[in-house]
């Protein structure tokens, strides 16, 4: 209840003239209303009063006479501390002071923003930190509250001048605002899962590429390191991706636009941060190409109002040359021995028969000793000396060579009040690991802010990059494993290629060259990529003063051009071999179908886009509900076009004559075989064009609840025959619990804790389908008309993929931030997901695209990430990341008869390996032995083809199971890191022999060749089945993928080792303000591998990826 | 504030009818959507694919003699239609006699689709696009039911299974056998509505081309399968009449590798073996098939065919020489001395001997040298049709038309019994043998469920 005194308002005109009136006043400890009492009562001066006063006000002793009533209320006012008076004319206006103060951090700078909540009011801090509530003086009890800051509860009991607060920095764990490309996302407010990496972090893991940086930094991202064995497998995955014949790749945003293009254009050193958005309630926003997941790269930014800086990085990296010997292969002594074995059974007898088919020089010297034209000693002596020799030393001196790369990178950046800017230029330059290779990358950045007035901004942006390779040498086969390629003069020796030697010997009257000769054949092929990437943006920033509501114009367009020009020189072995291949034999002479001379692959590529966006943002707060609201459209337009020629008959890089690609032509060394000349040609432009409507909204209650909703409308091109197929809605909402802002909230371990959830859909898109019949041009016929011919049907109910996924998160902290723990739990429901399907042969088309299959998955990340110190000047810190993802394939239709163990089928995962069932080796003949049915059976047939119940799931490919860790340690000056990562849960198919690789010198064999079934008994130490001719292809193909290659394929390994040297730190003054020496050691090797078999469970059918050592500086001026 | 949303506003409906506009103009590009007539012209000339026919039907016919030592070379799938075999393609990915017409068809398909929707003044393209497709419908229809069904015969053909013939684009239809009468119908409404359609004559240079008299032509062929041999002898007549131009023989160069011109003016309608059967294409030409040497004996010594369709190597083992098309390949298209030898049968049939006697020789005398030509002679029709039926496997040899003609003149219990001889063993082909159908491949009866063929 308030009463209110308001007495004398009339008075008012006649009593102006009274304002110097003088007064006499005497009172012990009197209540300052029984004062005013007094005074209206003596000298009618009227008064406001409001009953709680009462409680702020002090009692008041003043002994004075006759002196101006101003001075007189001055002295009487001066000590009460929460109440002050105006004196107007005789009306005394009694009010609660002004409280105001100034807040600042830990390092005295002023904080703006600064939320300051009294029991009445709640302001805001301005830019010099200071807050002001008008007649605030009753607040006694402030809570100051920041997002970077730890909030603060202050109590004051009455001041006269003004408040100094100072507010403590929040840990790193609640400082995180991030942008999601729409808005900036205050942690406190995120009902999402994300990840963040910050520029430490990006810079830690110097001289990789992305994904590497990006591995064991980011919670949930799954790196696919045998992406190319596997259909469709991105290099690597948000939460395991969830999808199976479209798309498969994460978002990638740059600038706040998605980035159409190759990310190997941006220079990492460019980024400030990056954010791996893993659930529906960000990604909603992106609409139909986040399915995946969406990764931001924030890039570097200038600062308004920060002196100008200046960045030098420059490292310098050296890698091992690849190890030759890590590849599972038979040495030549061995693939002699096997070639013999096979000789004798008559595996070459029937490639002896023809004239030209390609044999080794083994079996070649065996096939004249049986044939009497060479003796025995004599070929126990070429015997002797093949095996001898060692091939892969040649291949290894005239491929391979330590890979280096320098890079450099400077920036600038700084800003006054009106402009900020940054500028930064990097320049790679090194070669890879094949000799003759080199490549080169030029990046340019820049990007200026100005404050055009109170309520705009502009923002331009510009990023360059131009990059140039040349590709190193190559072989056109690698020959046998005794085939010399270089004889002790360092003459090039030949290798056998294509036909046989003894057939190119016969013919060589006609075709002059049919020599392969590794030596001069690497350097007479030269591929270089010319490549460069342009891109500008623009935006336009309104905030009109006081307005809630703000407006942003972004436009940017992106071009990126690469030329590929692939020359194989007149002399290659490639070139004189078509040429040979396609020259016709007629009564009236030689027909060359191919013309004589080098031959030039050239590749144009483009790709431009261009994104608009524009939108309005709305925020306000009433009490203690804040809300932002954000609407608006977008539109992409992305086109494509790719040029591949290829030029005959090239000579000093002129083109040569047309070469008709379309007519079957005989082969010359084989006569009842047409083939067609290897066209090269090829033109395919594709455009793409979204329009996408979006509204994300957030309420926060309290600071306590937030709940946030976004949505968005897209519309494609690609789809949209039926029209409730063109646009789909994508949705989601999501809520988060800030459980430390409850009253009730005590735990001293955990002063920070936050719940959230969401849930929301996911859209995906795969470009290669379209609901129309498309057709392919650029070919003629025989008669010379202009053809074409249909490529795909047409399915007008095509639509978008769509994933609905449940995400659960909980976030904990401890004191000072100093360990942080994230869970997080997810459920993906992903249906109407693009899958090939077989159709009837009737429709004209074997197989098509559509939306036939689903899949479900769920998973967790586990985040821990902790600081403390251990003495005075040892610091340590480690961040453990564990993930668990999962999917199964809940719809799909199985529509191949045929079994093939790599396979999609309904309740396993996508990534299944299936393998058949072994039963051993047949004890007496060393044959496999698996199961028709349940019954054992060496009818390979009936096991391949009956059906699928034959298949046993062996395990996904791709890992359950990832896990990193990183330790860091800083004693002094030093510091120290290190990497271990773990992929666990996964299965590989071991490589092993193939007798008929040997036979059609596919491969340098297998070592366990040596192991294989030779007598009784040994189908007690080996599974390697019998060498048997002739070759069963089924037994073959059972063996192959038999459950007996399944491996476990789990590992760790130490990833990287980086030591740092700080010379200089932190200094405010002086030229350098920092400065530190790094070497970093990537890909020290395995630790563990939980398999026997030789090859590294990461790089399956290649080498571990070479140790690697990168020295460096980075300093700021 | 108000100012602030009616801007944006403004902006965003600009944006959205901008976007709009060209959004259902413009769909992926060179990949192209074919919707110009010049793009239908295209699919139609794509005589890579429109010009394959006939493979298991040569191969399983009686004119080819693979040697002992070649059948190793021959794929599974030929070795088996070769040798009779029950199963001929156990589990094969991809049958060729059936993929391909199947492929042509769905290009016919998607041209009578497309083209009513076109606009376009140039009328006359437009219809004798729409008739080329018709044709190369049923020309590939045909082609399919002389495979994959048993032998027209009207007293069961509407009940007999006949083969799946689509008629639209959509790859959800559901696929069935549609009886046998039907399919025949479809053929014959598709080749009425050619001729009605199609440029009356062949274009020379254009021999892929079809035209209303290679409908003509192919009706009668249809007729002549379907033993309605009054109205094969009327489409013959309405062909004949149109376009009549033979060859003499005499006038082309016996010693040449290639005697057949490249423009070869009896060709009504270009097409070749399908590509895939190495050993009866390049093969035949270097010996590794052969023409069985009784059909090669058969030629009179006076008969120019013997020297331009066959040359014989060291072993005087007949090989062919070159397609009647003047090009590499196996000619499997129509020609006109196929309708004289028609029209001639024809007659024959309807018991007109002299007549039956008189277009066998108008055909004859272009194929003999000259002066040295007896015109042949026939006391009644049953001699005639005998004379007509030896000269026609004589001149169609190896047109693919060989396996109907067996599988027709079996139903009329002419009897005849094929025989091979083949790693040591006889293997029989006795007359209306269910042998006579070639089953569907397993993947179509797996996918679909169809009827399978009894075999």
């Amino acid at each position: 209840m308030k009463r209110f005194f308001f007495t004398g308002i009339c008075f008012f005109l006649f009593t102006v003239l009274r304002a110097q009136v003088k007064v006499s006043l005497h009172y012990k400890e009197e209540s300052l209303h029984t004062i005013l009492e007094d005074l209206l009562f003596r000298y009618q001066l009227t008064f406001f009063w409001s009953d709680d006063y009462a409680k702020h006000a002090q009692p008041v002793s003043i002994d004075a006479d006759n002196i101006p009533i101003k001075k007189a209320l001055s002295m009487i006012f001066s000590r009460q501390p929460f109440l002050t008076f105006s004196l107007d004319g005789n009306y005394i206006d009694v009010q609660p002071r002004d409280l105001y103060g100034v807040i600042t951090n830990e390092e005295r700078e002023k904080l703006p923003g600064v939320t300051v909540r009294g029991i009445k009011h709640t302001v805001v801090s301005d830019s010099a930190g200071r807050f002001f509530i008008e007649k605030g003086a009753f607040d006694t009890v402030l809570h100051f509250s920041h997002v970077n800051m730890e909030p603060l509860t202050f109590r004051h009991n009455g001041v006269f001048t003004e408040l100094y607060v100072m507010l403590k920095t929040k840990s790193v764990y609640m400082q995180e605002a991030v942008t999601t490309g729409y808005r900036d996302l205050e942690k406190v407010n995120a009902t999402g899962s994300y990840a963040v990496m910050d520029r430490l972090a990006i810079e830690r893991r110097a001289a990789t590429p992305l994904i590497s940086r990006m591995e064991g930094s980011l919670s949930g991202l799954l790196v696919t390191r045998n992406a190319n064995k596997y259909p469709n497998q991105p290099l690597f995955s948000i939460r395991g991706g969830s999808t199976i014949a479209a798309n498969p790749h994460p978002l990638l945003v740059f600038d706040d636009l998605p980035y159409t293009g190759d990310h190997t254009y941006i220079h990492l050193l460019d980024i400030e941060s990056i954010i791996a958005f893993k659930d529906a309630a960000a990604t909603a926003l992106y609409g139909p190409a986040s399915g995946n997941g969406v990764v931001v790269m924030n890039n570097k930014k200038g600062k308004y109002g920060e002196p100008m800086r200046f960045g030098v990085f420059t490292g310098f990296t050296w890698s091992a040359s690849p190890d030759l010997d890590d590849l599972p292969q038979l040495s030549a002594p061995d693939f002699i021995k096997a070639e013999q074995l096979l000789f004798s059974l008559g595996a070459y007898d029937e490639l002896l028969a023809s004239r030209y088919k390609l044999v080794s020089p083994v079996v070649e010297t065996l096939d004249s000793n049986r044939r009497g034209l060479l003796s025995n000693t004599e070929k126990d002596a070429r015997l002797a000396a093949y095996a001898k020799q060692d091939a892969g030393k040649d291949i290894r001196r005239i491929l391979y060579q330590p890979a280096l790369l320098s890079q450099s990178h400077f920036s600038v950046s700084g800003g006054s009040d009106r402009i900020a800017y940054y500028f930064s230029i990097g320049w790679d330059a090194g070669r890879d690991s094949r000799v003759g290779s080199q490549r080169n990358r030029l990046t340019i950045n820049g990007r200026v802010s100005c404050r055009a007035n109170k309520w705009l901004e502009l923002t331009g942006m510009a990023n360059m990059a131009f990059a140039n390779t040349v590709q190193g040498r190559s072989l056109f086969t690698n020959g046998t494993p005794y085939t010399k390629v270089v004889d002790g003069a360092g003459n090039a020796l030949a290798v056998p290629a294509i036909v046989r030697n003894s057939y190119k010997d016969s013919v060589r009257d006609i075709f002059p060259d049919w020599a392969y000769k590794p030596l001069e054949d690497v350097d007479l092929r030269t591929i270089t990529l010319r490549a460069s990437s342009i891109r500008a943006s623009f935006t336009a920033n309104i905030h009109p003063v006081k307005s809630k509501l703000t407006a942003q114009i972004k436009l940017a367009i992106h071009q990126e051009t690469g030329i590929l020009r692939d020359l194989y020189d007149g002399k290659a072995f490639y070139a004189r071999a078509l040429y040979n291949t396609f020259t016709e034999i007629q009564p009236g002479g030689m027909v060359h179908h191919v013309p004589a001379g080098g031959i030039l692959d050239y590749r144009t590529s483009n790709v431009a886009a261009q994104t608009g966006r524009v939108q309005l943002r709305y925020r306000n707060t009433w009490n203690k509900l804040s809300v932002s609201l954000l609407g608006g459209a977008e539109m992409r337009v992305i086109s494509t076009d790719t040029t591949a020629v290829r030029f005959y008959g090239v000579h000093d890089g002129a083109p040569g004559s047309a070469v008709d690609e379309q007519t079957p032509r005989p082969i010359s060394y084989n006569p009842i075989q047409y083939g067609l000349i290897p066209g090269g040609h090829d033109q395919l432009t594709t455009f793409h064009c979204n329009i996408s409507w979006y509204l994300d909204v957030e309420c926060s209650f309290n600071k306590r609840f937030v709940l946030s909703a976004s949505s968005r409308w897209d519309q494609s091109n690609l789809f949209g025959m039926n029209a409730n197929r063109s646009g789909i809605p994508l949705w989601s909402t999501g809520i988060a619990w800030n459980m430390d802002y409850e009253r009730w909230y005590r735990f001293p371990l955990f002063p920070y804790c936050k719940l959230r959830a969401n849930f929301g859909y996911n859209g995906n898109v795969d470009y290669s389908v379209t609901p129309y019949a498309t057709s392919s041009a650029g070919f003629h016929n025989q008669y010379g008309s202009p053809a074409r011919v249909l490529v795909t049907p047409s399915n007008p109910d095509l639509r978008w993929e769509k994933a609905g996924i449940w995400s659960f998160g909980a976030d904990l902290g401890t004191s000072k931030g100093r360990w942080t723990f994230s869970l997080e739990y997810y459920i993906r429901r992903s249906s109407d997901l693009i899958a090939e399907r077989f159709v009837s042969r009737t429709t004209g088309f074997t197989s098509y695209k559509g939306n036939y299959a689903k899949l479900s998955g769920h998973g967790a990340d586990i985040s821990i990430k902790g600081d403390g110190n251990l003495g005075k000047k040892t610091l340590f810190g480690c961040h453990f990341l564990f993930g668990y993802h999962s999917n199964r394939v809940t719809h799909y239709e199985e529509t191949s008869q045929l079994t093939s163990a790599q396979r999609i089928k309904k309740g396993y995962p996508v990534t299944s390996l299936f393998s058949f069932a072994w039963a051993g080796l047949d004890y007496t003949n060393g044959d496999p032995v698996g199961y028709a049915g349940n019954v054992p059976s060496k009818n390979y047939y009936a096991i391949l083809y009956s059906t699928n119940d034959n298949l046993i799931f062996s395990g996904s490919y791709v890992p359950r199971f990832t896990a990193s860790f990183q330790p860091a340690v800083r004693i002094s000056r030093l510091e120290l890191s290190l990497l271990f990562t773990a992929r666990l849960g996964h299965v590989f198919r071991r490589s092993t022999i193939s007798y008929s690789d040997i036979q059609n010198l596919n491969s340098w064999g297998h070592p366990d060749f040596k192991k294989r079934w030779e007598r009784p008994g040994d189908e007690l130490k080996s599974d390697v089945p019998s060498l048997q001719y002739p070759f069963n292809p089924y037994r073959e193909t059972f063996y192959l993928f038999s459950q007996v290659l399944m491996e476990k394929a789990d590992n760790i390994r130490m990833q990287d080792v980086r030591l740092d040297y700080i010379v200089i730190e932190g200094k405010a003054k002086g030229s350098v303000k920092s400065l530190s020496l790094f070497v970093y050691i990537n890909n020290p090797g395995i630790l563990w591998k939980s398999t026997d078999a030789m090859e590294d469970p990461d790089y399956l059918g290649d080498m571990s990826p070479p140790l690697s050592i990168t020295a460096g500086l980075k300093a700021e001026l | 504030m108000m100012g602030d949303y009616r801007v944006t506003l403004w902006l965003c409906a600009l944006l959205a009818l901008v976007s709009c506009n060209k959004l259902n103009q413009i769909h992926t590009n060179a990949v192209e959507v074919p919707h110009t007539l010049a793009a239908i012209q295209q699919l139609l000339d794509n005589h890579q694919l429109l010009g394959q026919s006939h493979g298991l039907a040569i191969l399983s016919a009686d004119e080819v003699i693979i040697p002992g030592p070649s059948l190793y070379l021959l794929q599974p799938r030929e070795r088996n239609a070769y040798l009779w075999e029950k199963d001929i393609y156990p589990r094969e990915d991809a049958v060729p006699d059936w993929d391909i017409p199947y492929q042509q068809i769905r290009c016919a398909n998607a041209a009578l689709n497309i083209l009513p929707q076109l606009k376009t003044d140039n009328r006359a393209l437009r219809t004798s696009l729409e008739g080329a497709a018709c044709f190369t419908r049923a020309h590939a229809c045909y082609n399919l039911v002389q495979l994959f069904a048993k032998p027209y015969d009207s007293a069961e053909a509407c009940c007999v299974p006949g083969i799946p013939v689509p008629q639209e684009t959509s790859i959800h239809t559901p696929v069935r056998r549609l009886p046998l009468q039907e399919v025949y119908a479809c053929i014959i409404e598709d080749l009425h509505r050619a001729a009605r359609l199609l440029p009356p004559l062949p274009q020379m240079l254009y021999p892929n081309r079809p035209s209303a008299v290679a409908a003509y032509a192919l009706l009668s062929r249809v007729y002549l399968g379907m033993r309605q041999y009054e109205k094969a002898a009327a489409f013959a007549d309405s062909c004949l009449l149109r376009y009549d131009t033979l060859i003499d023989f005499n006038t082309l160069d016996t010693t040449a590798k290639q005697p057949f011109p490249a423009g070869n003016p009896e060709v009504l309608y270009q097409s070749e073996m399908l590509n895939n059967y190495y050993l009866l294409g390049i093969g035949m030409q270097i010996g590794l098939s052969q023409i069985d040497s009784v059909l090669y004996r058969s030629y009179a010594p006076d008969d120019l065919r013997r020297v331009l369709f066959y040359k014989t190597n060291e072993q005087e083992q007949p090989q062919l020489k070159s397609s009647y098309s003047g090009n590499n390949f196996h000619f499997t298209g129509i020609a006109l001395d196929e309708l004289y030898l028609i029209r001639a049968e024809c007659y024959a049939r309807a018991n007109n001997t002299a007549a039956a006697m008189e277009w066998l020789n108008k055909l004859l005398i272009k194929r003999y040298r000259q002066n040295y030509f007896v015109p042949m002679e026939a006391h009644d029709p049953e001699e005639a049709l005998q004379l007509i039926l030896a000269e026609r496997s004589k001149e169609l040899v190896l047109r693919g038309l060989r396996w109907a003609d067996l599988r027709r003149l079996n139903i009329e219990n002419f009897g005849i019994t094929l025989r091979r001889f083949a790693e040591g063993k006889e293997y029989i082909l006795p007359p209306n043998s269910t042998r006579y159908v070639m089953p569907i491949p397993d993947y179509e009866i797996w996918l679909t469920g169809m009827e399978q063929n009894q075999r």
